[in-house]
């Protein structure tokens, strides 16, 4: 079985890997949808990202957020590889200072377990799981959601 | 279609398994020359004594005649688990082989610090050494060590055939850590700034210089000293431990390069240098250096760092 780590950050109760990409990321097991704050230059200069849906709404407990959802292009993380990774870029970040949420529908399938005593995220892709995993947008009547699909 | 057939090197790692009869995680992993002095003739006895069932496959180069003579002392055909399986010169074939070994064996005791121990303990989990002072001085504590004395890497072998899944990873994961932290450019430059320095120098490095060039030494040294250089300076940095970082710097996103972590009294404790710091969480110059792994942004208030009103992303 193909297993990776990651460190996760000392002095919060929240589990958030503390280098994802140079940066935060909150593991969001009630998340949908992937959440990036980086702006759409960098996501194209730096992930070769491309706009999907410009000015789109979700929905999620606290309310209704706006933005764009760009779509990364073989987006790696550690083993697993996105071949094309969609992500909501909020205009409106609500003094957020992570820079991803990583959503279930990244994780959809793996076996993960989050310690928060050694602080440590280990993520497991079972045999019968590709290393490859492929989300989707959907809109389904005017809501929108990310899964990943079967492969 | 199998999903995965899509990556070339993934494909061929399968071939590579698929001709010589192996599975992912069920091979130890010897790759070197194929000379006496890489103690090919202990590592292969010691395996051969062993009662493993996974196999041994060796990347090497050919040598009949050294061949014929392990073949005639040990007989090795005989033993159905050990495979040679020639060459392989693909970087990224290499590496996939690497990662998917249960563990690497590695024999070397001449020639100091080895590249393909440096390639293994980035990659394979499990390595376990030779016993002398250079390879020690690479894996430290991350890695196993056996010497060449009979039944001491055949030991070796039985007890981490018997080590928890959890542990074998931790060691990998520590071994990467080690190679990050004192084989990287970013180390190596630190070390050579020490040596140039005397160490009495505050920072003013040239890691930028260091990471895009492929030089000798002797360039480095001249680089360093060129009155106007004209390489991107990192600010000079002291190092602090991440609770000074947050006393220093309150509210505000810090970009850090060389953090490192350590437990005491069963505690995390880490420590880094920050070369940035701003209130504003739009800074492109760095969060693009971040992205490119040269720096690692973090916010210094761990209360405000996901508030309430962003539970709603």
């Amino acid at each position: 079985m193909i297993s990776f780590q990651q460190e996760l950050i000392p002095n919060s109760s929240r589990p958030i890997i503390d280098d994802f990409y140079g940066a935060t990321a909150l593991i969001d097991t009630g998340a949908e949808i992937p959440v990036c704050t980086l702006s759409g230059s960098v996501l194209r200069d730096t992930f070769d990202a491309e706009l999907r849906l410009a000015n789109t709404s979700i929905t999620g407990f606290g309310g209704k957020d706006y933005g764009d959802v760009y779509v990364l292009k073989s987006f790696k993380w550690k083993e697993l590889e996105y071949p094309s990774l969609p992500v909501f870029v909020p205009k409106e970040t609500h003094g957020l200072k992570v820079r991803w949420i990583i959503s279930a529908s990244m994780l959809d399938r793996l076996e993960y377990t989050v310690n928060m005593k050694t602080l440590r995220l280990t993520v497991n892709i079972p045999e019968d799981e590709s290393r490859q995993r492929r989300l989707r947008v959907y809109d389904s009547k005017g809501k929108l959601h990310v899964l990943c699909d079967p492969t | 279609m199998d999903p995965i057939s899509h990556n070339p090197s993934e494909k061929q790692f399968r071939t590579w398994l698929h001709r010589h009869g192996l599975q992912p995680e069920a091979y130890y992993l010897i790759v070197g020359r194929f000379v006496p002095e890489n103690n090919f003739e202990t590592m292969i006895r010691e395996f051969m004594r062993s009662d493993t069932t996974r196999s041994l496959a060796i990347i090497t180069t050919a040598n009949d005649s050294f061949l014929n003579q392990l073949e005639e002392k040990l007989h090795f055909k005989r033993d159905a688990r050990i495979r040679f399986t020639g060459t392989v010169y693909d970087r990224e074939v290499l590496h996939v082989i690497r990662q998917s070994a249960f563990a690497y064996l590695h024999g070397h005791e001449v020639g100091g610090t080895n590249p393909s121990l440096l390639e293994a303990m980035g990659s394979t989990n499990l390595n376990l050494l030779l016993d002398v002072g250079f390879n020690r001085e690479v894996g430290g504590d991350a890695a196993l060590y056996w010497n060449k004395k009979e039944g001491s890497l055949s030991r070796l072998i039985s007890a981490v055939e018997a080590l928890p899944e959890e542990k074998r990873l931790d060691y990998g994961r520590r071994a990467k850590e080690r190679m990050l932290t004192l084989y990287s450019w970013e180390g190596i430059s630190r070390q050579y700034e020490m040596l140039f320095t005397g160490g009495t120098k505050e920072r003013e490095h040239t890691v930028d210089f260091l990471l895009t060039q492929n030089t000798s030494f002797d360039s480095i040294k001249r680089e360093f000293h060129r009155p106007n250089y004209a390489g991107r300076r990192y600010a000079v940095a002291r190092r602090m431990t991440w609770n000074e970082i947050i006393e220093q710097y309150p509210h505000q996103f810090v970009y850090l390069v060389d953090i490192r972590r350590e437990v005491i009294d069963g505690k995390r404790v880490e420590t880094a240098e920050v070369i940035h710091a701003t209130p504003d969480n739009d800074d492109d110059e760095y969060i693009r250096r971040s992205v490119r792994g040269e720096c690692v942004e973090r916010y210094t208030d761990m209360e405000e760092i996901v508030p309430m009103g962003a539970l709603s992303l």
